[in-house]
């Protein structure tokens, strides 16, 4: 059903007739996602009415009230790499806020960054480094929106002193479901955006929890997010042509992935690293991952990973450690710190990545986050992720050792891909307070077989996050997963609405794969 | 049935407080907000408990003041904004439920003081992220929920730190666990499976931001989860003198950046001298005009793995970086050992309280803003204090840089004789006006109190109004602190 | 090959956006992360490679028809080869050929751009993209004492190409470069008002017919001349000569060299010795089609199957052609030879470089647009503070030329063997 007349011609008259489309060419390629492909045989999900670029705040807020005019739902997404971007739908249009891109402020001294959703995280971390700062990049890549509410969770490779999402917001600017703009904290007072919290209760704690609404509670359009210090240079050039360039990394800082022998030890020394604060980065890149990462083809990949499998995989767990520094002392001592907690842990040094040129690699590599699609993706297979609740290190170790547990035997029939069985990523936060970790899983969607054990893990690792403790999953979006964890978990999901229901009285921000409020 | 039969069916007799000294105790504080009585006082010793009395609240539409602290109080969030409301004093619910050494956390009642908490962590080798010189019977819980200012900003990631999880009672009647803690499992099924109620967020929402700054307007929380910290191996403790902020806000910028600094803090000489010094006569005015204008106390600290090593390298980088903001870190100041004031700081405040000893009252105006802002803020502050004849000289500043150096608390700490109506009444005066002056000027007020509410959220209508939809869900009769905030 | 042959990678497509950007790992500013100048210019996602391949998608599974603005959406693309590189830091994909295959699709299927039907009958008529008269192809070369090889031998062939055939603005380039070899003592010889148009430009906007049609006439033209090396100023086409001729199985049996190689090599023989200074800051923009398009065609021929492991993988192994082996360091070291040059890089270089905006027909059909990129390239080379830009494709220097005139900018703008003729 073609949009309401009148509601296209007022959202024409705000962002131009080049700003919007109702092309059915233009709207499929914002209905295909590819994780739908696993789930229903067909890349495809429904189309849009109509896609829209706004251009500003103003924009977007002139829009939603229209939509609230005309009970038109609306939908934004900003990089647009998660298939909970969509859904389109009869009556649903897409908000591309690719023309909001402008990084409004960084304010080295008070160490945050102000973005507009589509500043991607490479564009600001380029622009901190000249100033010898850094941020935190989710694990999926710097190719994605620097603004800390679009990711799903907000965890990257070097969280262990770059902290997550959820707790890097700062103040923000939002247009809420009614069409409102709320400024939150500082910035509603009209003196800046270094504080996102109050006057008295903070309204961060309904915007987002550990996971992002999922375009699900109106439009976040500006949002200043803290940054961190980074001992590099302020460009770190680059050698060579893509895929195989050669960073120059100055030696202080350095690398090393290092294998525990147990479980035991890996979560051992994973406190003990958190304590000592030497890391940059403890990052669990499983060997898999770091197979894939520093290779140029799937198929060199799957070789590496062969090739370093008995001293990894065969012999424990595995962690990157990234060690930064601002000086030779500083530098020495954490290298001399990670030694003896990895001598006092039974680690060992993965002599790959102690030769030079491929550590520098894979450092800038996590740094930078840029190979987020090469270790998943390339592969072209059907990928899950089950757990990602966050807490101590220890639960979150143990949420991985219940993956791979779960995981094993669908390995040894056959019917997922042998990614080493751990292929879980995931890392300390803010150096050892917390842990993070989702397992990951490969099979090949062409093979009924493999695609049923895929969605059989997927539950039986649901079922042991009930059952034992372990989180909500971080795959659990939408109104089928919130009630089946909601009872479970004082009734969130029954809060959620309501609140859901207070600020969008009309439904109209689509909240598919965030909840819905029955009517 | 009577109400206060009723609460005497919930918590037994001995916990209903009719006593009219502790009635009138209660009636007012150290601020300047109108006293009002309470009906009663109430002292749950258990959630259970605490969830019937909110139960019976709404049922009888009474409202609740939750209070956890002992007194005194100085803020006005603890005296009741309507007639008829019951006091629920939680100050018997005090018991420190668990110390995780490992994952950096305690977990406790609202009734457990800073006086209580600190030896037993440090038993476990922890320390909580300090506030500055609490009163011993000031309530952690109460603390952290009130978002105050921690002296240990390379600690302080987000502005809820070190908070972590609670379990609450929303004005709804309704048990609610935030954070990890919400599950699933139970808490015991939870640390089985190595969680520690460290995540404040769900997975949709992070409640306890709602109830932090609430001032008890939400609900009433029963236990809390709180981040530690390690306590170090070997600490060296350094002041730096200055009469200039600017300098001190550069170094301290490079202390929480590149977390050489463990506590950081600024001090006037004014605050400083109170800190230090008792009544004897005339030490305290010896000391505040033997001291420098400004006081930055910081300590670089060494931890489990060759602590002489790290605090090296850590003190030659210090050189340097005082050295390029154009200061001297000293290990004492007017007689003052550095190392003094780092004991004096890692503990409660002794009694008599700090604040108190020297005019037996003090009126503090704290807000919030980036280190910019705040040599101006002084200076209007300055200016609304001589304006309201308040004695300039005698104005203590606490700086204190939060969210890893994001921003500063910046407070004015006003002593006052109580007894003297003159004075007071030139402070309260001097409040109003020098609030409307900071905001003015780049102070934002994230914990509006009494007198202040109205300014705050004149300037910020579509908080408030939000704030508001959120209070008719988690107190749809409104019977939480009724009058305070925005409600 | 055929559109249907693309389905894995347009299934597979995970919507990174990586398309969109260069690679992650070079970015360094705010500024110049983009590489696509469709979805900069027109920021629908249906605009980048993605959403090129989500739309081809789309049209095999039948869910779409042609329209239009589908059809200005394909051609709105000068086919640069940005987003090929981007994706395939990551991926094992071949974005390319899908956009390729999509714009032959249009063309079978009878979805002609008017300007480029225009283009191509102007081909087929005159066996030039420009419209001219292909009596007048050779008038570039008036007085130039060089041999003509359909008369006589010559060891080196030296092709124009459309553009400097019928450009006369760009004329003194294209002498320039042929001074230059014969200067060296090369034996080159031209053909003068007999070349015909690579084809090169026929083939991007989807017309293969045309394509193999001037590709086999070219070949068999160089095989009756017996010429040892094929050598062209036009990056466009060295592109097809040595990329295209040899992808449609075609190969050229000698060896071809853009002249920035073969100057390259004669600098390094001693045979050109630039010894006056050039006082200049320049910059240099790579052309796409020397650049990244550039890297030699790497034959494959196989299937993406399922082997040990579950894996899919290619049989027998595919090697990718991923812009790292294009033409990047010749010009470059042409430039730094030269006495009191200063050069100077922009940004966006080599494999990821920001495109002039000509190519894949966008010139013909969209004007507007094609001059919108080069602003973007001018505004770019503005932030080195060069005085010249120097490039080495009649193409980038036309239409960056005329960006600089409508910026009304004082920037400079020469082919890299205008510089050197300078330094001789």
């Amino acid at each position: 059903m073609a949009l309401n007349r009148n509601a296209y011609k007022a959202l024409e008259d705000i962002v131009g007739a080049d700003n919007i489309s109702e092309e059915p060419a233009v709207l499929d390629a914002y209905a295909l996602h590819w994780g739908l492909k696993a789930f229903t045989g067909n890349p495809f999900g429904r189309r849009h009415e109509a896609v829209l670029l706004p251009g500003s705040t103003e924009d977007v807020q002139v829009i939603v009230k229209i939509c609230n005019q005309y009970k038109v739902k609306f939908k934004a997404l900003s990089t647009g790499w998660g298939s909970m971007n969509g859904p389109g739908g009869e009556g649903v249009i897409q908000l591309d806020l690719r023309r909001m891109n402008r990084i409004v402020e960084i304010n080295e001294k008070a160490m945050y960054a102000v973005v507009e959703p589509y500043v991607i995280n490479a564009q600001l971390q380029a622009e901190l480094m000249k100033r010898g700062l850094t941020c935190n990049i989710i694990s999926a890549g710097s190719n994605t929106s620097a603004l800390p509410l679009t990711a799903l969770m907000g965890s990257g490779p070097t969280s262990n002193s770059t902290s997550y999402n959820n707790r890097n917001i700062l103040g923000v600017e939002w247009v809420l479901p009614n069409g409102e703009i709320l400024r939150t904290g500082s910035l509603g007072s009209g003196v800046g955006w270094f504080c996102g919290d109050g006057p008295g209760p903070s309204l961060r704690g309904i915007m987002r929890g550990y996971k992002s609404p999922l375009g699900g509670l109106g439009v976040f359009t500006k949002a200043a997010t803290k940054v961190y210090h980074w001992p590099g240079p302020e460009v770190v050039p680059v050698e060579g042509a893509s895929p195989g360039y050669t960073p120059k990394l100055p030696d202080i800082i350095s690398a090393h992935y290092i294998t525990f022998p147990s479980w035991e030890r890996f979560t051992e020394a994973g406190y003990k690293m958190g304590e000592s604060e030497i890391a940059l980065a403890c990052d669990k890149l499983p060997p898999w991952m770091l197979a894939l990462n520093l290779t140029e083809n799937a198929r060199e990949g799957i070789r590496l990973f062969s090739e370093i499998r008995p001293q990894t995989v065969d012999k424990g767990i595995s962690v990157l450690v990234v060690i930064g520094a601002d000086s030779q002392r500083e530098f020495d001592y954490k290298e001399k710190v990670l030694k003896r907690i990895t001598s006092e842990t039974g680690g060992e040094y993965l002599p790959l990545v102690e030769e030079p040129a491929t550590r520098k690699k894979l450092i800038w590599h996590r740094v930078r986050a840029t190979t987020g699609a090469r270790e998943t993706f390339r592969l072209m297979l059907s990928q899950g992720a089950s757990f990602g609740s966050c807490d101590s290190w220890e639960f979150a170790v143990n949420e991985a050792r219940e993956g791979a547990r779960l995981k094993q035997k669908y390995i040894e029939k056959g019917l997922l891909v042998d990614d080493g069985v751990d292929n879980a990523w995931g890392t300390l936060y803010e150096h050892g307070h917390m842990g993070h970790m989702d397992e990951l899983y490969l099979s090949d969607p062409t093979d009924p077989a493999s695609k049923q054990a895929a969605f059989t893990l997927m539950e039986e690792t649901t079922r042991a996050c009930m059952e034992k403790a372990l989180g909500c999953p971080q795959t659990v979006m939408g109104d089928r997963g919130h009630d089946l964890f909601g009872p479970r978990m004082n009734n969130y999901h029954l809060w959620v609405r309501k609140f859901k229901k207070a600020l969008d009285p009309n439904g109209v921000s689509e909240s598919t794969n965030y909840i819905t409020v029955p009517e | 049935m009577g109400k206060k039969e009723e609460l005497t069916e919930i918590v037994g007799s001995q916990q209903v407080i009719v006593n009219t000294h502790s009635i009138e105790k209660l009636s007012r504080d150290e601020s300047f907000v109108c006293p009002t009585r309470p009906a009663f006082i109430v002292k749950p010793r258990n959630t259970g408990e605490v969830q019937l009395i909110v139960k019976w609240a709404n049922k009888t539409l009474t409202p609740l003041v939750p209070i956890s602290s002992g007194a005194p109080h100085f803020r006005g969030d603890s005296v009741p904004s309507v007639d008829g409301a019951v006091i629920v004093d939680l100050s018997e619910m005090n018991k420190i439920m668990r110390i995780d050494r490992k994952n950096r956390v305690a977990m406790i009642e609202p009734g457990v003081t800073f006086g209580a908490l600190c030896p037993e962590l440090e038993k476990e080798g922890l320390r909580p992220n300090m506030t500055l010189l609490p009163r011993p019977r000031k309530s952690v819980v109460g603390s952290v929920l009130e978002r105050e200012p921690v002296l240990m900003p390379k600690y302080h990631w987000d502005i809820i730190d070190p908070l972590a999880c609670t379990e609450v009672i929303f004005g709804s009647g309704d048990l609610y666990r935030t954070g990890a803690a919400s599950g699933p499992g139970t808490i015991e099924e939870q640390w089985k499976s190595g969680e520690a109620q460290k995540s404040h967020a769900e997975p949709m929402a992070d409640w306890c931001r709602i109830l932090q700054g609430a001032q008890g307007t939400m609900g009433i929380i029963t236990w809390a989860t709180i981040r530690c910290e390690l306590i170090p191996n070997l600490e060296e403790p350094f002041m730096v003198g200055s009469q200039n902020l600017p300098s001190l806000f550069e170094l301290i910028h490079w202390l929480v950046r590149l977390r050489l600094a463990d506590e950081c803090l600024v001090l006037n000489n004014v605050s400083l001298a109170h800190i230090l010094t008792r009544q004897r006569r005339g030490e305290y005015e010896r000391l505040r005009d033997r001291l420098p204008p400004w006081i930055l106390f910081f300590c670089i600290s060494g931890y489990e793995y060759y602590p002489e090593e790290k605090v090296s390298y850590q003190i030659e980088k210090l050189t340097d970086l005082a050295r390029r903001a154009g200061v001297k870190p000293v290990k004492e100041i007017a007689k003052v050992p550095a190392q003094t004031l780092l004991k004096i700081v890692q503990k409660p405040s002794e009694e008599p309280y700090w604040k108190l000893r020297a005019k037996g009252s003090c009126y503090d105006i704290f807000c919030l803003a980036t280190y910019d802002r705040i040599p101006e803020l002084i200076q209007v502050m300055n200016i609304a204090a001589e304006e309201g004849d308040c004695p300039v000289a005698d104005m203590g500043i606490y700086l204190q840089p939060i969210v890893q150096g994001t921003s500063y608390h910046c407070e004015f700490n006003l002593f006052f004789n109580p007894a003297n109506a003159a004075e007071v009444s030139r402070l309260r005066n001097l409040s109003q006006q020098a609030i409307k002056s900071l905001m003015d000027n780049g102070a934002f007020f994230s914990r509006p109190y009494g007198t202040w509410v109205d300014v705050v959220y004149e300037r910020d209508a579509e908080t408030a109004s939000v704030l508001k939809k959120i209070k008719a869900i988690l107190d749809p009769n409104n019977i939480m602190n009724p009058g305070k905030l925005c409600f | 090959m055929v559109l249907e042959d693309c389905r894995d990678d347009l299934e597979w497509c995970s919507r990174c956006s990586m398309c969109k950007f260069i690679p992650m790992e070079v970015i360094s500013g705010y500024d110049f992360a983009t590489v696509c100048p469709s979805i900069a210019r027109y920021n629908f996602h249906s605009y980048s490679a993605g959403g090129k391949l989500n739309m081809a998608l789309a049209m095999l599974d039948g869910r779409i028809d042609y329209t239009d603005k589908l059809v200005e959406m394909i051609y709105q693309c000068q086919i640069c080869g940005g987003c090929d590189v981007s994706c395939k830091y990551n991926r094992d994909m071949e974005p390319m050929e899908a956009l390729y295959e999509f714009r032959m699709k249009c063309v079978g299927d009878g979805q002609l751009v008017p300007a480029h039907m225009i283009v191509i009958d102007g081909l087929r008529r005159e066996d030039n993209m420009m419209g001219g008269s292909k009596s007048q192809r050779g008038d570039w070369a008036k007085g130039l004492d060089v041999k003509d090889i359909t008369a006589e031998k010559a060891e080196v062939y030296f092709h124009a190409g459309c553009r400097y055939c019928f450009d006369n603005e760009l004329w003194p380039a294209a002498r320039s470069a042929v001074g230059l070899l014969l200067k060296a003592g090369v034996d080159v010889g031209i053909t003068g008002k007999e070349e015909v148009c690579c084809g090169g430009r026929s083939y991007e906007i989807g017309y293969l017919g045309e394509f193999t049609k001037y590709a086999e006439h070219n070949i068999e033209m160089l095989k009756v001349a017996g010429v040892k090396i094929l050598v062209t100023s036009c990056a466009d086409c060295y592109h097809a000569f040595k990329v295209l001729y040899h992808k449609i199985g075609k190969k050229l049996d000698l060896e071809v060299l853009h002249i920035t190689e073969y100057l390259e090599r004669l600098l390094e023989e001693g045979k050109l010795k630039p010894t006056k200074k050039v006082p200049m800051v320049v910059t240099y923009h790579d052309p796409c089609h020397l650049g990244r398009m550039g890297e030699p065609w790497i034959p494959w021929e196989g299937v993406r199957t399922k082997g040990s492991g579950m894996i899919f993988l290619h049989e027998p192994p595919k090697e990718f052609r991923r812009g790292t082996h294009g033409v990047y360091e010749p010009p470059r070291n042409i430039l730094k030879s030269i006495p009191g040059l200063n050069f100077i890089e922009m940004a966006r270089i080599r494999e990821r470089a920001w495109c002039c905006g000509a190519g894949g027909g966008v010139i013909d059909a969209f004007p507007e647009f094609a001059l919108w990129t080069a602003l973007e390239r001018v505004n770019e080379a503005r932030t080195t503070e060069a005085e010249a830009i120097v490039t080495a494709c009649p193409w980038c220097k036309r239409i960056l030329s005329d960006a600089i005139k409508e910026s009304g900018d004082r920037l400079q703008i020469y082919d890299v063997v205008e510089i050197l003729e300078q330094a001789l």
